[in-house]
């Protein structure tokens, strides 16, 4: 019996290209022979103070709801991640944004109760705070 | 600002919390509450620049409370000089 030849020519007699690996087949840009990158932020980005704005309207507190989103600046720097609401100066901090965005709302949930039990007795400054944060935040409804 | 720090604000100007719980601390004059901050809660680094807007003081006057040379007298008048605290007739 006669052996096969695979020919190096396809039937119109094109060269056939030379046989690669499936992954270097997905893309020309992709090359295997590179070291990997190590997944970690350069320490640019790690110190990076861009500040990104968001809407926040969680959930703070199972007895309050937020009725108007507070505007939030998200804020990396020196390691710290800040949250602040410059609207009525309050913020939130931890080591990523999602800790700064928890801490801010146990915190606005805690100023507003605190600030509720001290209306009565609030300086000019804070009694603006109160009643902007009423704009934000009101009671729940039993 | 380290937790130490903040600590030291916390003991200097005589702010009142409520509870360990309190993520809050506020600084009262006369019976009104005049300012408010945020405690310190685990070993991370506090933003000072925002702890100290929120207690009404520069960077000078922060430093000389952390550093000991701005008492809790001290804090009364840099508050009275700005006008936020409340008139003895108020």
């Amino acid at each position: 019996m006669q052996g096969v030849t695979i020919s190096e020519v396809t039937p119109r007699g094109m060269p056939v290209p030379p046989f690669a690996p499936e992954t270097q087949l997905r893309s020309p840009m992709v090359r295997n022979d590179l070291p990997e990158l190590p997944r970690q932020a350069p320490d640019l980005l790690k110190h990076s103070t861009v500040a990104e704005k968001l809407l926040f309207a969680p959930t703070i507190d199972g007895r309050l709801k937020i009725t108007k989103p507070f505007e939030v600046t998200v804020e990396r720097s020196e390691g710290t991640v800040t949250a602040h609401v410059a609207e009525i100066d309050e913020f939130g901090y931890g080591s990523d944004s999602s800790e700064a965005l928890y801490d801010l709302g146990k915190t606005l949930s805690e100023l507003y109760f605190s600030l509720k039990d001290d209306a009565d007795r609030l300086s000019p400054d804070l009694h603006s705070v109160w009643l902007k944060l009423n704009e934000h935040i009101q009671p729940r409804q039993e | 600002m380290k937790v130490h720090e903040f600590h030291r604000l916390e003991t200097k100007l005589h702010l009142r919390t409520r509870d360990s719980g309190d993520r809050l601390a506020w600084f009262e004059y006369q019976g009104k509450v005049i300012t408010r901050t945020k405690r310190s809660h685990g070993s991370k680094d506090l933003p000072s620049h925002l702890i100290r807007q929120q207690l009404k003081l520069n960077e000078r006057e922060l430093a000389g409370v952390i550093s000991c040379d701005v008492e809790y007298d001290d804090y009364v008048q840099i508050l009275k000089k700005k006008g936020l605290l409340p008139s003895p007739n108020a």
